[in-house]
Formats: structure tokens, C-alpha cells, sequence
């Protein structure tokens, strides 16, 4: 934690020195311009992130000052939403993955296949998955700085457990066998610590989509957008899942942001984000952890990440550019993973990323390209689906209602939705 | 009348089995929101292997007092320190002014539309007001001759990022109309027929009688307002665009991301965010038992 | 004499003309043009009337109705109970005879100032169904701990019972300082006549402080109507939509799912019922007639 402050100290000392070094040499520079960017975070780690990208904006072209401003995370689209409508936005701008297409719809994204030609260093180093992720209606929207889903495990419980500390499970069954052997219960038999932590409320999508993935399914929506999820592959999900509930391996867990890995309170995991491991780091300590990619078919599980976009109203078209190519380069990409762990999409960074720890980020680094969203394309109804699926699905795990038929009301209130996003349009 | 109230307070009186139980419950009860509140304090002096829940103790192993610093040298606290409270002096201060102007003229002068008008400004505080945010940031932008906008409000980004936004909607309180209305109802209404004989127009009434008396609403609207225009997040993170105009609210959503909190940094933050509201609350109390004594009146 | 009385009428208006301005230019016009949003299909960007047809859409959407009833739960305890104790705890503490008076009412009153989030933190604490200090002193007492919010008879419960911890100090303040005014003769008459101090606290106290009361009521009333900080950090309204409320409603469809006009049209029925309520105590909540309407 020290030592992210002290880099984010130094960055802004370099920053001054760069801006009086830019007075000396101004005659031979072009007319100054200030260019906005705003990004989603918490935390002194996305500050170092949003000032080392200005810096290096700024070493690069002395002329460009970008001025950050790192907005609270939970209430960033809101802000976001408002300055569209009063027509504030920055120039330049993080979008999460899921919520692309709603950005999208505002009409104030520029689309970069338009203004990125085929020299762009970035249609080659940026894995292909990563590329599609970031697209939506065939327009290619940004780079993305990627929050990808390794298999984390506690070696300190497996040994505790009489379990291999170098060996994770291999298979959906032995995930369960390790998951009883791992739960630990406190004296009224209550569990204390779960071996694999379902997500029964909140997002109840990432730990159901792992368990897709193990079954051969893997994805909710096909290139229509209608649901793929009444398919015998998703009934034996789900009901692995419930498995662990109804087996007293875990307790319902919390609908808030951290995992109950994060917490100390699971042994495994398969939806805790990569950005997590600098706060783990802290927590748990990297002795006690182990990452590997995850034993599903192709390592897939399911990425998130923060596409790097630009406004299509920005007033100095060119400077923009010209800064968007300088952040999302080798250099601002490996600035992203270096300070807010994210993983950074160019294979050209990854050797800095790795090289922080390799045992940590090395299997990380490993499962970019294999990464995968909930479909191949991206939904513009995704907030509802999520939404939906979260309904029925804690009425599944809360034994409210038998697995076939949750999951033919998620696909009708799921055609609703669809009707009324398309009333709304 | 205000000896004879000290002397009652002077007075001895016995401890009877029901006081006892009254005094114990409330005791009882102040101890548990206590504890509460300590074990949210302890958590500020706590290493960050302490705070997750797997962890949990109530007492932190080492006490930290570095959180405190690592906080404060971490961003420009001096700044968010000096917004909140910039912003939140200027607002308690001139709507205690107009509130107060207004609740005297609810409470104690005949007009039409009265009851219409009062239940107006009670309207604005029905709807949650993420809801009208949006047509509030259009009408901020284009405030007329502000911030390089002409005259029709076009150009310049109006009102947003100053602190005229973050000030002037906040001026009108109908929390402080209401309150202040209700706390002048209960004024002897001959007080001001007197005055009234006396030659008094209806604004020397209100400065002469009912200011000089208003020290006990305006301590209590002053804490609320306060705490109110001090905890107000979403709307100061609309209306600024940059570091510098941020207030200490929107810097402690910083602990708060989106894969986990930082709590011990958390608490620290809000151990020191809430003291300025702590010791004005102590400041005030005394105003709460000054008491209206005009009471022979009523 | 004519311009006299003309000056007259008008300086009612002068007095509430400040604070009137403020609040119509800042608050009520933009309030109004989001309630033509509730008319539309507003989404930032192409604006198209589509008449009432949010309003019906209301009428299918399941969860709009459970967070209408939690909403009505949610505000009926917090209020009933805030009042109540608060009003209690105000005059034990007021009767000035009590030790750590001072301390007590400062110690009821911070929960009211601290951050919903850090609120939120401390209860999770509290309620953790690992870990949570309940659980470890049910534990240590031989019982069982509960998953407190992550089950669905509980949750709801749970998030009242924090809503009391932090609101009650507002209601203990207002009332103390509102005890204050109460002349002391009254008090001093009544005890002469021999009236002990429960029944002096029900014939004079609670009459004297209906004003008080009644401001009260309609301020907590129309803040626990919009309760959802909590909410959204404590238990993102599950289980099963047990303690989703109308305001995260309205949050998760304006900001998270960009209905606006939608999320409009259900903060125009919480509005409503709101008013609806008001206008109830309005009516029939103030016996004095200190506050009725024309």
C-alpha cells in the first residue's frame, strides 16, 4: 500500500517537473491543448494509473496536458449518463465491458475501426477475443484493459485440509471433493469457511457462468441475443451449484462487491477479478495464495475490463488521437497492469506484468487470449438480463422454485425486457 | 423565571425505582450504539490482514495510528477539508437566514396561497433527486452569464464545477421552513399584538421578538443542515469535474471499489470526516436547553 | 391607505420570496421537467412521447410491487418507532435530574451523522453470518447464529432495525430542544396537583409537543420513503427482493439500466404516495389546526 502512495507521489513530482520543463521548450512545440479523461475506480492505485497515463501523454507530446479525474467507481455511469446529456463528457473515457452497448446507444462513442487504419500497431499485439469484446455492432470501440478470472486457491488451507498446496482440482468433480474437504464448519455446524463460494445473490452470473464453462456451455445468448439457457448442459450447472448449498458446502453469500475469497472466507475461487490480487497481496499475502489458470476447456472463464473510449464530440480531434495512442500503447498498458492490476490486453506488456511475480501473474497472463464474455456479442439488455437471472436464480438456490422452471421464467421475462428496451429505442 | 429554572435544576430529587429503570434502559441503549460505533473506530487503527471477515476480532492487534496519516498524505485533504466545509458554512448560515424568514411568515402572517405554498416546498423533498438531477445539470450548465455562458446560456459550462452550485440549491431549506414555522407557532401570539399596539411593523416583530428568541431552533436546524449539506455525495459528485472542487465525501468513496474496501482507511476517513459535525453538535447543545422563556404568556 | 394595504398583502410574499425563488428555479422546475421524463421514453438521447405507457408497464413489473410493499413496511416501523423512542429517551433525559445526559443524546445522534457507507460497514460487521459480532455473542449465549441478511425473513428486519439506530438520534435532538419550550409552570402545577411523572408526560408533555411531533412525522415519513444507500451496500435488495424499496428501484432503472423515463414514472408514484400521506397528516394530524390546509 506504501509503495503504490510513494509511486503515486513521485508521479505527480514528475508531473510538475514535466509541466515547467514544458514553458522552456514551448516555441518549438505546437499550440498547447488540454484534453479531459475520466476514469472508473477507487483507491490511490487508480490515481497512480490516471496520472502516469497523463505523464506519459504528456512526455510524449509536451503540447497535450491531459487532466484526469478518477471518479468513484459505484456511481460512475451516473455520471457518466449526466454529462451526455449536458454534453460535458470527456474526451477520452473508461466504459465497462458489460455496459458498452448502452454507451453505445448515446451516440457520443467514437467508433476507432473509423479512425485506427490498419497500421495501428494494436490490430496485431491485442489477442483476438479481446478485440471482439470491445466491439459492438461490428465497430471496434477501444482498447480494453482487461479484469480477467484466474483459479485462485489458499495453499494454507489445502495443507490444512491434508491437500496437495501446489495441486488444484482438475474437474468439476474434484472442485466439489476439494470444496467438502476445505469446509470448515464452527460448533453449531454452521460453515466458517467454504471450500468454493456460489454466488447466491448479487452477481450470481460469474460463479454460474464458471460452472457453464465446466459443463460445455459456454455462453447465455447466441448471435440473436436469445437465451441459450435451457440446454440439459445449463440444468446440470445450475444444479452443481445448488449442490453446494444443499450440500452445506457454502452459506448464501452477500450481494456486495467482494468475494468471499477476497474475504478470507472461501479456499477457492473462480470469480475473484485479477485486480484484486495488489489488495490481496495485503490480506491474505501472496505466500498463501495460488493462481492457476482455470481447469475448465481452453482455461476459458469470463473476463471483464475497462474499454479505453473516446468521445466523438472531442474538440481536438487530433491531439486525442494522438494521446488515446500514446495510453493505450505497450507503455500505458503496462502502466494500467502495473498499477491497478489490470491485465494488460497487449501481448507486448505482458512480460511486465509477469515479471512482478510470476507465480502470480505468470497463469494471469496465460489465459488472456482464451478469455470469454457471456456471448460472442455483446447485449444491449444486459443490465436486465443480470438482473432477471439474479431474480430467478436466487429463487432456485433458495429452493423457491425447481431448476427447468426458473429457468424458463428467466427466458420470458427475459422477451419482456427485450420488447420493452425495444419500445423504448 | 430563569432563576427559577436553575433552581429546579439545583433541586435534589430522589431516585425512585422507576428513574432507575428509565435511567438504566437509556444507559443500555447508549452503550450498545456505543459499541457499535467502537467497533467501527477500532477497525480504523487496524492492519488490512484485520479487516476482512474471516479475520475478525474486535480489538486491532497493534493500533495504527499510521491509517490516520497514510490517509491524510495520500490526497489533498487540506482541500476536500476546506470545500465541505466551505460549502456547508456558507449554506447553514444564509438558510438559517431565509428559512427562518419564511417560516415567520408561515407561522404568524395571513396570506393567500399559504397552505399551497407550504405544501409546495414540501413537494421538492418527496422525490429522490437522482431523479431531476439531469434537467438540474442542463440548468447549471446553461445558467445565463456564468461561467463564459451569454446571456441565453450558451458557451461556457455555467454554474458547474463552482461553488454557487454546490451552494445556492441548497439556500432554500424546507426541512428549516418547516421546523422554524412550527417552533414560531408555539410563540404567545399576544406578544405580537403588543408589539403591534406598540407601533411595530411586522418585520421589526420578527427582528425584535421572534430572532432574539430563535436560539434553540437554530442550533437544532443548524446541526441538521449541517449534517445533511456535509454527507451530501451524489450531488457534489455530479456537479464537479475536477479534484479541486471535490469535497470530503466524494474522496472517502475512494476506500470503497469496485472489487472490495479498504475498511481500516475507510473508518480512518470517516472517523475524521464526522468530526467537524461531532464538535459542532457539542457546541450546539447548549443552545438546545436555553430554553423560550416567554412562556408566562401562553 | 389603499397603497398601505396593497403593501401589506405583499409582505408576506417578500418574507417567502427568497427562499422560494431558490427552490423553484433550482428544485421545482427541474423536478417538473423530469416528471414530463415519466411521459417519454427518455434514454440521453431521442426523446418520444409514449403517453402512459410507463405508468402501465408499472402494473406487470413484479418487483416494482414488492419494493412498494417494503418500502411501506420499511417506513411504517422506522417512523413508528423513532418517534416513539426517540420521544421517550428524550424526556428521560431532559427531566435534567439524569446523569450523562449530555453524553447519551451525543452518543444517539452520531449514528445520524456518519456516511450511509460506513453505516453500512459497521452492520455488516455486525450482522456477517460468519463472522458477525451477533452471531459470536448468539454463539457464546449456546445459540445458533442466523444469516441475518441473507435471509429472507430476516433481511428486512435487520435493515429496520438499523434504520432505528441511525435515525433515532434526529428524533431524540428535535424533540429535547422542542421539550425545552414546554413553559416549566405547567410541570410545576401539575406536580402540586400530585400528578406523577408518567402521567405528567402524557397530559402535558405529549399534547404540548404535537407541533413538533407532527413536523417529525412528516420529515421522517418522507425520508424513509427514499431509503436505499443501505440498501445498495448492505444487501443490493435480496434475497428474493425482500428488501428492495421504490429509490433502488428508481437508481437501478435510471442509472444502471438507463430507463429514465421509466425510473421517473415510478419516483412520480412514490411521490404521490407521499403526498397522499402528507396530505393525511395534514388533515388529521394536527389537532390545533396550527397547520391544516385551506
Amino acid at each position: 500500500m506504501k509503495k503504490k502512495m510513494l509511486a503515486c507521489f513521485m508521479a505527480s513530482i514528475m508531473g510538475i517537473g514535466t509541466l515547467a520543463g514544458m514553458g522552456a521548450f514551448a516555441e518549438e512545440a505546437q499550440e498547447p491543448v488540454t484534453i479531459t479523461m475520466w476514469w472508473p475506480g477507487s483507491g490511490d492505485s487508480y490515481e497512480a494509473l490516471a496520472t502516469q497515463l497523463a505523464d506519459l501523454v504528456h512526455e510524449k507530446y509536451d503540447w497535450i496536458t491531459v487532466d484526469t479525474l478518477v471518479i468513484p467507481w459505484a456511481d460512475y455511469d451516473s455520471k457518466m449518463n449526466v454529462a451526455f446529456a449536458g454534453g460535458t463528457a470527456p474526451d477520452i473515457f473508461g466504459v465497462g465491458l458489460n455496459t458498452l452497448p448502452t454507451y453505445v446507444q448515446t451516440g457520443n462513442l467514437q467508433k476507432m475501426s473509423e479512425v485506427l487504419d490498419d497500421s495501428w500497431d494494436g490490430w496485431t499485439d491485442i489477442p483476438e477475443n479481446i478485440q471482439q469484446y470491445a466491439s459492438y455492432e461490428d465497430a471496434f470501440y477501444g482498447v480494453m484493459m482487461c479484469d480477467l478470472r484466474p483459479f485462485m486457491w489458499r495453499k494454507d488451507l489445502f495443507e490444512a485440509a491434508g491437500l496437495d498446496p501446489d495441486t488444484p482440482p482438475a474437474n468439476a468433480e474434484e472442485l466439489f471433493e476439494y470444496a467438502q474437504k476445505l469446509t470448515e464448519y464452527d460448533e453449531n455446524g454452521k460453515v466458517k469457511t467454504a471450500g468454493f463460494q456460489i454466488q447466491t445473490s448479487g452477481y450470481v452470473d460469474q460463479t454460474l457462468f464458471a460452472a457453464m464453462l465446466m459443463f460445455g456451455l459456454d455462453e447465455f445468448w447466441d448471435e440473436e441475443y436469445n437465451l441459450t439457457i435451457q440446454d440439459p448442459k445449463m440444468i446440470q450447472a445450475v444444479e452443481y451449484c445448488k449442490s453446494f448449498i444443499d450440500e452445506g458446502l457454502c452459506n448464501y453469500s452477500e450481494g456486495i462487491a467482494t468475494t468471499a475469497f477476497s474475504d478470507g472466507t472461501a479456499a477457492m475461487t473462480l470469480n475473484t477479478a485479477c485486480n484484486e490480487l495488489g489488495n490481496l497481496e495485503d490480506t491474505i499475502g501472496f505466500d498463501n495464495i495460488g493462481v492457476a489458470a482455470p481447469f475448465m476447456e481452453d482455461q476459458a472463464n469470463f473476463v471483464g475490463g475497462t474499454i479505453v473510449c473516446v468521445n466523438n464530440q472531442a474538440k481536438n480531434m487530433d491531439a486525442v488521437m494522438k494521446a488515446y495512442e500514446v495510453m493505450t500503447s505497450k507503455e500505458g498498458c503496462e502502466i494500467c497492469g502495473l498499477t491497478a492490476g489490470f491485465c494488460p490486453p497487449r501481448e507486448s506488456a505482458l512480460d511486465a506484468y509477469v515479471a512482478q511475480n510470476p507465480d502470480i501473474y505468470g497463469p494471469i497472463a496465460e489465459i488472456l487470449p482464451y478469455a470469454k464474455s457471456y456471448g460472442d456479442k455483446l447485449n444491449p439488455c444486459f443490465a436486465d438480463f443480470r438482473d432477471i437471472l439474479k431474480n430467478y436464480m436466487e429463487q432456485i438456490y433458495y429452493g423457491k422454485m425447481d431448476v427447468e422452471e426458473g429457468l424458463q421464467s428467466i427466458v420470458d421475462d427475459y422477451k419482456q425486457a427485450q420488447q420493452d428496451w425495444a419500445d423504448n429505442m | 423565571m430563569r432563576s427559577l429554572i436553575k433552581n429546579r435544576k439545583r433541586k435534589k430529587l430522589h431516585i425512585t425505582p422507576s428513574r432507575a429503570a428509565a435511567w438504566f434502559l437509556v444507559m443500555l441503549g447508549a452503550c450498545l450504539v456505543l459499541g457499535t460505533l467502537l467497533i467501527a473506530l477500532f477497525t480504523a487503527f487496524k492492519e488490512p490482514k484485520e479487516t476482512i471477515s474471516a479475520n475478525f476480532s474486535i480489538l486491532p492487534e497493534n493500533w495504527l495510528w499510521s491509517n490516520f496519516t497514510d490517509v491524510l498524505t495520500s490526497d489533498i485533504w487540506g482541500r476536500y477539508f476546506f470545500n465541505s466545509l466551505f460549502i456547508t458554512i456558507t449554506v447553514v448560515v444564509l438558510s438559517i437566514l431565509l428559512s427562518s424568514l419564511a417560516g415567520y411568515a408561515f407561522a404568524r402572517l395571513e396570506f393567500r396561497g399559504r397552505h399551497g405554498l407550504f405544501l409546495l416546498f414540501l413537494c421538492g423533498m418527496m422525490v429522490p433527486s437522482q431523479v431531476y438531477i439531469i434537467p438540474q445539470y442542463m440548468l447549471l450548465k446553461g445558467f445565463p452569464l456564468a461561467g463564459g455562458n451569454n446571456l441565453l446560456g450558451q458557451g461556457g459550462m455555467g454554474l458547474l464545477n463552482t461553488y454557487w452550485a454546490l451552494i445556492i440549491p441548497f439556500l432554500a431549506a424546507p426541512l428549516g421552513v418547516f421546523l422554524i414555522k412550527q417552533f414560531y407557532m408555539g410563540f404567545p401570539k399576544a406578544l405580537d399584538e403588543a408589539a403591534i399596539l406598540d407601533g411595530c411593523t411586522t418585520f421589526q416583530v420578527y427582528t425584535k421578538i421572534y430572532l432574539p428568541l430563535s436560539k434553540p431552533v437554530f442550533g437544532t436546524f443548524a446541526i441538521l443542515k449541517f449534517t445533511g449539506t456535509w454527507n451530501d455525495y451524489f450531488y457534489p459528485l455530479i456537479m464537479t469535474n475536477s479534484k479541486e472542487m471535490y469535497t470530503v465525501q466524494i474522496a472517502l468513496q475512494k476506500y470503497h471499489g469496485e472489487y472490495g474496501i479498504q475498511w481500516n482507511y475507510l473508518m480512518a476517513a470517516t472517523a475524521m470526516t464526522i468530526l467537524p459535525i461531532l464538535l459542532l453538535f457539542i457546541f450546539c447543545q447548549k443552545y438546545f436547553t436555553a430554553g423560550i422563556v416567554t412562556s408566562g404568556l401562553k | 391607505m389603499k397603497a398601505k394595504k396593497r403593501r401589506h398583502r405583499l409582505t408576506p410574499y417578500l418574507y417567502i420570496a427568497p427562499s422560494f425563488l431558490v427552490y423553484l428555479i433550482f428544485i421545482l422546475i427541474p423536478l417538473a421537467c423530469a416528471i414530463i421524463f415519466s411521459f417519454t421514453n427518455y434514454k440521453m438521447q431521442n426523446l418520444r412521447f409514449v403517453g402512459l405507457n410507463n405508468y402501465l408497464r408499472l402494473f406487470r413489473d413484479d418487483v416494482f410491487q414488492k419494493a412498494l410493499l417494503n418500502t411501506l413496511v420499511y417506513s411504517f416501523f422506522v417512523v413508528a418507532i423513532n418517534l416513539v423512542l426517540g420521544l421517550v429517551v428524550a424526556a428521560v433525559i431532559a427531566e435534567g435530574w439524569f446523569r450523562f445526559g449530555k453524553f447519551c443524546r451525543t452518543i444517539f445522534y452520531i449514528p445520524y451523522i456518519i456516511s450511509a457507507i460506513a453505516a453500512s460497514m459497521i452492520w455488516l460487521y455486525m450482522y456477517d453470518s460468519t463472522d458477525g459480532v451477533i452471531n459470536h455473542v448468539l454463539n457464546a449465549l449456546g445459540f445458533m447464529g442466523k444469516d441475518w441478511l441473507l435471509d429472507e425473513h430476516l433481511a428486512m428486519p435487520c435493515l429496520i432495525f438499523m434504520g432505528i439506530w441511525q435515525g433515532m438520534g434526529y428524533c431524540l435532538v428535535v424533540y429535547f430542544s422542542a421539550l425545552q419550550g414546554i413553559p416549566r409552570y405547567l410541570y410545576e402545577a401539575a406536580e402540586i396537583d400530585g400528578a406523577s411523572k408518567i402521567k405528567q408526560f402524557f397530559k402535558i408533555s405529549v399534547p404540548m409537543l404535537s407541533s413538533t411531533t407532527f413536523f417529525l412525522l412528516v420529515m421522517t415519513m418522507i425520508a424513509s420513503f427514499q431509503v436505499f444507500a443501505q440498501i445498495i451496500t448492505m444487501t443490493g435488495g435480496g434475497p428474493l427482493n425482500t428488501t428492495t424499496t421504490i429509490a433502488h428501484q428508481v437508481y437501478i432503472n435510471a442509472f444502471q439500466k438507463n430507463y429514465m423515463g421509466y425510473a421517473t414514472s415510478q419516483a412520480v408514484v412514490l411521490f404521490l404516495i407521499v403526498l397522499v400521506i402528507t396530505l393525511v397528516f395534514f388533515r388529521y394530524g394536527n389537532k390545533e389546526g396550527d397547520a391544516e390546509l385551506d
